[in-house]
């Protein structure tokens, strides 16, 4: 019974003071995912431009050397596992090498 | 031109309430009318300015805020025509043109803000059932892409001075050239020192994170702490203090909260070896 009063709170009628919306959500990312999104900008684009949306690691990093910095094969990796963390990406093939298969979920 | 959706949504709305109440009741309260659909917006505008409270008035100016405040306005505009329309059943205020427009552009919005029930869904969120499920549903759209909006605008301002973070040097020296500079700008609160320290701290145990993107996420952070309006003024700040100190401030070495809340007042820099080119 509390459970149901606690569903459907009537609260025009218990004088509640709900009508007070809260602040927005969160919705703006961090500094850290903010920088990854703009950063991966590129990524995000040589991806969108294959259909299917996918590529493997290793050609998406020499494709993307000349655009943007690539010093370390491994910050490659974190920001890609950056991307899949935020759904931007999906990691569909992990590879030992870490020439995984990278698909684009969605752009920014 | 950006607000063209809001001015046919302006000129639709004058159609619309012609339409109901006819031209010539609109014509006869216009001033009435003008007065509920002020107050109504400005309460519009107050609601988006409190959900937006880094920017408020660039969340009001965005196309989609303007349109929120639009219907605002319509609503109080609708409530002040039916004040008008049945006099008997408003008759404490049907008499008095101010007042009616007062109730109307206040009144309106208490009625769409109603909840008859809120419904909680499986995961905690809460659902309205009432008038209040418009303004909610509207409120997502505008949230959804005011952010959008402030988003590109904020990638678009940090992009175009990355050259000029990274002209200040390493992530370290970048950091302190920046902090020092926010310090001489404003006097900040003790949460916000140890905000700085704590991103401070996080970036430099970040070893997968390339320098691009500490550089940029240094940016953003600035440009959420000062706003839009002064970022570009902090950098300049920033790279006027790095032309005329040697070396770096090294505020990264030492806790923030020790140090003054004037760049003029820092102790002097320790000697060290000069920054690295600009990569």
């Amino acid at each position: 019974m509390a459970d149901i009063f606690e569903r459907y709170s009537p609260s025009i009628f218990s004088g509640s003071t709900q009508q007070s919306r809260p602040p927005a959500p969160p919705t703006r990312l961090e500094p850290t995912d903010e920088a990854v999104v703009l950063y991966s900008r590129p990524i995000l684009d040589a991806l969108a431009q294959r259909q299917p949306p996918e590529m493997h690691a290793h050609d998406l990093a020499k494709e993307l050397s000349a655009r943007i910095r690539i010093t370390d094969f491994a910050q490659f990796l974190a920001v890609i596992g950056r991307l899949a963390d935020m759904s931007y990406v999906q990691i569909v093939d992990k590879d030992v090498t870490g020439n995984d298969l990278i698909r684009l979920i969605r752009k920014p | 031109m950006a607000y063209l959706p809001e001015v046919v949504f302006a000129l639709l709305s004058y159609g619309f309430v012609s339409l109901i109440f006819g031209s010539a009741a609109v014509t006869e309260h216009a001033a009435s009318a003008v007065l509920a659909g002020v107050f109504g917006a400005l309460v519009g505008a107050s609601e988006l300015a409190s959900r937006y409270r880094d920017e408020p008035l660039r969340a009001i100016r965005k196309p989609w805020g303007v349109l929120y405040q639009e219907i605002n306005a319509l609503l109080s505009v609708l409530g002040l025509l039916l004040i008008y329309r049945y006099p008997d059943k408003f008759a404490g205020v049907a008499n008095d043109s101010m007042l009616a427009a007062v109730a109307a552009g206040f009144g309106a919005m208490v009625v769409m803000r109603t909840r008859l029930a809120v419904v909680k869904g499986s995961s905690g969120e809460d659902y309205s059932i009432g008038p209040d499920i418009v303004l909610s549903v509207l409120l997502k759209l505008v949230d959804a892409n005011v952010d959008r909006d402030r988003a590109l605008d904020r990638q678009r301002l940090v992009a175009r001075r990355l050259n000029d973070i990274r002209s200040l040097g390493d992530f370290n020296q970048a950091y302190d050239y920046l902090a020092a500079s926010l310090f001489a700008f404003q006097n900040l609160d003790e949460n916000l020192r140890r905000k700085l320290t704590d991103i401070f701290t996080q970036y430099k145990q970040e070893p997968n994170l390339s320098a691009d993107i500490k550089y940029l996420a240094l940016g953003f952070f600035f440009l959420t702490t000062v706003g839009e309006k002064h970022f570009d003024a902090v950098l300049d700040a920033a790279k006027r203090i790095k032309a005329t100190t040697p070396a770096p401030l090294t505020l990264s070495a030492a806790p923030i909260a020790s140090v003054t809340t004037s760049a003029a007042a820092a102790p002097p820099p320790a000697p060290s070896a000069p920054p690295p080119p600009p990569p």
